[in-house]
Order: C-alpha cells, then structure tokens, then sequence
C-alpha cells in the first residue's frame, strides 16, 4: 500500500483548523448575570423602603410590630434570593474563564514555558535562546490546539450539567419576585388608603362644591339675579379656601403613584430579564455544541432596562 | 360602590361587609395560598371601596363628619389588618421557597467549582504554579548554602545536606538534558 505522508499532515492541520474554531465569547453573558443580580437586590431595597415607609404609618401598635418583624424577615430571606443569582454570576464567570482558556491556550503556554525555562536556568540547564524560542513556540502551538478541544469538551459538559439548574433557579427567582410584588402592591394600596381615609372629607367636600359651583354658574349666567351671583362667588371663595388641602392631598397621591410606577416597572424589567437570561443559557449550550457564535445583544438590552429603572427608582 | 351617606347608613353597610369579608375569608381558610391571597385582595378592595364611598349628609355639622371619620376608621383597621396578614404570608411563601433555592444554589456551586478548576487546568495554571514554586525552592536552596560558614560544625553539616539535594536537582538536570536514546 502506497501512503502519502502528506495526506496525513493535511488531516492534522484540517483537524486542528476544526478544533480551533474559537469558543463563543461569553462575557455578555457574565456581565448581565452580574446585573441581573443587582436588579434582584434593587428589587429587595425597593421593598424594605416600602415595608418601612408603611410601618411607620400603619394604624393599629400590633399591626406596626408585626410590620417590624416581616420587614426583618424579608431581609433575611432575600438575602438567599439574592445569594441564589449572585451564585449565577459566578458560574457565569467560571464559563468565561473556560472560554478563555479554551481560546488563549498559547499564551497559557507561552506562560508556561517561561517558567520551565527559569526554572531550568535555575538548576543549570541553560538552552540556547534560538532552541528555547523554538520550543516555546512548538508548545504554544500544540496547546492552542489542545486547550481548545479540552475547553471545548468541559464547556459542553459543564453548560449541559448546569442548565437544567439555571433554568430551575430562574423559574423559583422569578416566582419569587412575583410574590415580592405581590406584596409591593399590597404595600402600595395601604399607603393609599391611609390618604382616602386621611383626606377623605377634603374630597367629598371639594366634589360636592364642585357640582354645586357647575349649577350655581348654569343658573348665574345671563340671569342678571344679583342673589344667584353671589351664590356663585360664595361657592368660588370656598372652594379657594379648600385648594390648599385638596392640593396636599392630590401631591401624596401622586408620590405613591410615582413609587408604584417605579416599583412595577422594575418588577417587571426584572422578571423580562430572568426570562431572557434563562434563555441565553440554552442559547449558549447549543452555540457551543454547534461551535458557532452566540448573542446576548437582548440580554444585554434588558439588563440596561433593569440598570435605568434602579437608578430612577434610586432618584426618587 | 355608590354614596353611601350620612353614619347610619355607613354603620349598616360596613357590618353587613365584614360578616360577608369574614365568611369568605373562612372559606378559604384550609385553601392554598393562592386562593387565600385572591380572597384577602378582593376583601381588600371592598373595604377600600367603601372608604371612597362614605360621606356625611350634612358637610357642616361636626358631629355627623366625625361620626361617618370613625366608621371609615374602623374599615381602615379592617384594611390594615389584612395588609399585615398578605405581607406575613408573602414573607412565609419566600422563605419556604428559598429552601429549594438554596439546595439548588449550593449544586451550582459545586458545578461552578468544577468549571473553575477546569478553566484553570486548560490554562496549565497548577503545572506553572508547581514549576514556579520548584524554580523559587531551587534558588532559595542555593542562597541558603551560600550563607554558611564551613567553619561552623553544624552549618557544615547542613551545607553538606544542601549539596546533596543540589546533586539530586544535577542528577534531574543530566537525565533531562541527556540525549534521547
């Protein structure tokens, strides 16, 4: 049998051209875990403010104790959720870390060349400069291969062993934020509550005025009846009188309903952007068993979303 | 809800509420906590209701403001109590279910560990840790020799000791540098 030795370097070289298609770069990825995890904790100091804004006002000594204690107890329990999405950041870190050695295997080499030569320097061994830049170089070459076939085979392993986790704790996270809102809006509707009870009278006495004022002006207008007239102007001037407490009252309702609308929109950029990071991570198990690229470009986008929402809420 | 106007007719209405606030609530007692959380909101809403929908009949007396002021009060301390209750529930449901979180947290970890310690083997992290160490012992070694005096007995003895340990190290170095055979 005739063999043709350069049949079997060109295998080597087509194979290592396959091995070395690089790892998908996944520092999108790892960036928006790490945001996603303090849009978690945003979602907890958006519900401590609530929790002690509401406690201090709530009616009732036992109501305000048990307020006290759930306010403690959210802390703690948070703090796991939180604990829980900070743990996914780190995963994500180590994936990245993989990628990177997967990608940079010659310069991991380089690296170690280097020591073995300060080393042999150490003990004697004094190569020359032409032999030991050959044989640095060889080594790189060889491990850029190597590291990327053994990145290639952990990244597949560990993505696939993880998955199922990361998809189950975005499942529980998200259901926990739902139960965070849930709250949040309960919060919301008691503060509110307090104001209609606060400020009730000031309202049913500024309506009544009101559509008293619409007929007394109905039946003013053009009747040339001094006595409707001042009716009417009785009615204007105690209405004036009013509008600095109907004024205190609208500005607390509308404080509340800025919160609220900070509040359910952070609460529902952070649950869009669980959904699209549990996502991602089946983006990135079949990119990289594809060895093909991967975007986070959506992922990215709802991370900046969640990043502008904690800081408006922080503004307020 | 329409008006409901002057004390009398508050008083009425708000007992008639909470009978009916308190039955439903029984009702879902031994239910899950998702229909105790729709019953505990929807009552909630009621009462709300009914303190947007109370009003004196007469603005200008006093007494009937006042009057109609504490029936809403007592709504409101309805409302409150209820508020307290959804907020210990809710804190109890993200307790129970950070349990599961946690367990499943700790299993990531473990993966997160295992993918750690395989990014910094493909890095040949721990081959160029062990040379460097190997490359520092070596110098540290020769320094060491260097500083004793022959005179002493005893630091004669241990430069002797420090010799044969290089002569191990030129042993390493012959076979190393020996060519293949």
């Amino acid at each position: 049998m005739i063999r043709s030795p350069g049949i079997s370097a060109i295998a080597l070289l087509v194979v290592g051209a396959a091995a070395c298609t690089p790892l998908p770069d996944t520092s999108g990825y790892t960036a928006a875990s790490s945001q996603l995890k303090q849009s978690a904790a945003a979602v907890g100091t958006v519900m401590h403010d609530e929790l002690a804004r509401t406690t201090d006002r709530i009616p009732g000594e036992q109501n305000r104790a048990r307020l006290a204690t759930a306010t403690i107890n959210f802390d703690n329990a948070w703090h796991d959720t939180v604990g829980s999405l900070s743990a996914m950041a780190d995963y994500a870190q180590s994936v990245e870390d993989l990628t990177n050695a997967g990608n940079h295997g010659a310069d991991s080499a380089r690296q170690l060349s280097q020591s073995v030569l300060s080393l042999a320097g150490a003990v004697g061994i004094a190569p020359g400069a032409a032999v030991a830049g050959a044989a640095v170089d060889t080594f790189a070459l060889l491990n850029s291969a190597v590291a990327n076939i053994r990145a290639s085979r952990s990244l597949t392993a560990s993505l696939a062993a993880a998955d199922p986790l990361m998809q189950d704790i975005a499942v529980r996270v998200k259901r926990q934020v739902d139960a965070a809102e849930h709250m949040f809006n309960v919060l919301i509707s008691q503060q509110r509550v307090e104001i209609d009870a606060a400020y009730g009278r000031v309202r049913n006495i500024d309506d009544e005025l009101r559509r008293q004022e619409i007929d007394a002006a109905a039946n003013a207008t053009g009747s040339g009846d001094s006595a409707l007239q001042a009716n009417l102007t009785r009615l204007r001037d105690a209405r004036a009188l009013m509008a600095p407490r109907v004024a205190e009252y609208q500005a607390a309702v509308e404080t509340v309903a800025t919160r609220e609308r900070a509040g359910r929109n952070l609460f529902l950029a952070t649950r869009t952007a669980l959904q699209s990071w549990a996502d991602s991570h089946s983006r990135l198990v079949r990119a990289v068993q594809e060895r093909r690229p991967v975007s986070f470009q959506s992922l990215m986008a709802a991370s900046q979303d969640v990043r502008d929402l904690v800081q408006r809420w922080r503004d307020l | 809800m329409s008006d409901i106007v002057g004390p009398a007719a508050a008083r009425s209405v708000l007992d008639a509420l909470l009978a009916s606030i308190e039955a439903s609530l029984k009702a879902v007692q031994g239910g899950s906590q998702e229909a105790r959380t729709t019953a505990m909101d929807a009552a909630q809403k009621r009462l709300s209701d009914f303190i947007n929908s109370t009003r004196p009949q007469n603005l200008a007396d006093q007494a009937e403001v006042d009057a109609v002021q504490q029936i809403d009060d007592v709504a409101l301390n309805a409302f409150s109590n209820l508020t307290a209750d959804q907020i210990e529930a809710g804190v109890a449901a993200i307790q129970q279910s950070n349990q599961q979180l946690v367990a499943l947290t700790a299993q990531l970890n473990l993966q997160t560990a295992s993918t750690s310690a395989a990014a910094k083997s493909i890095a040949l992290q721990p081959v160029k840790k062990a040379v460097d160490a190997m490359t520092a012992m070596v110098n540290s070694v020769k320094a060491l020799k260097d500083n004793l005096s022959a005179a002493d007995p005893d630091q004669a003895k241990a430069a002797a000791e420090i010799e044969k340990l290089i002569q191990q190290f030129e042993i390493v170095r012959k076979a190393v540098s020996a060519p293949a055979g």
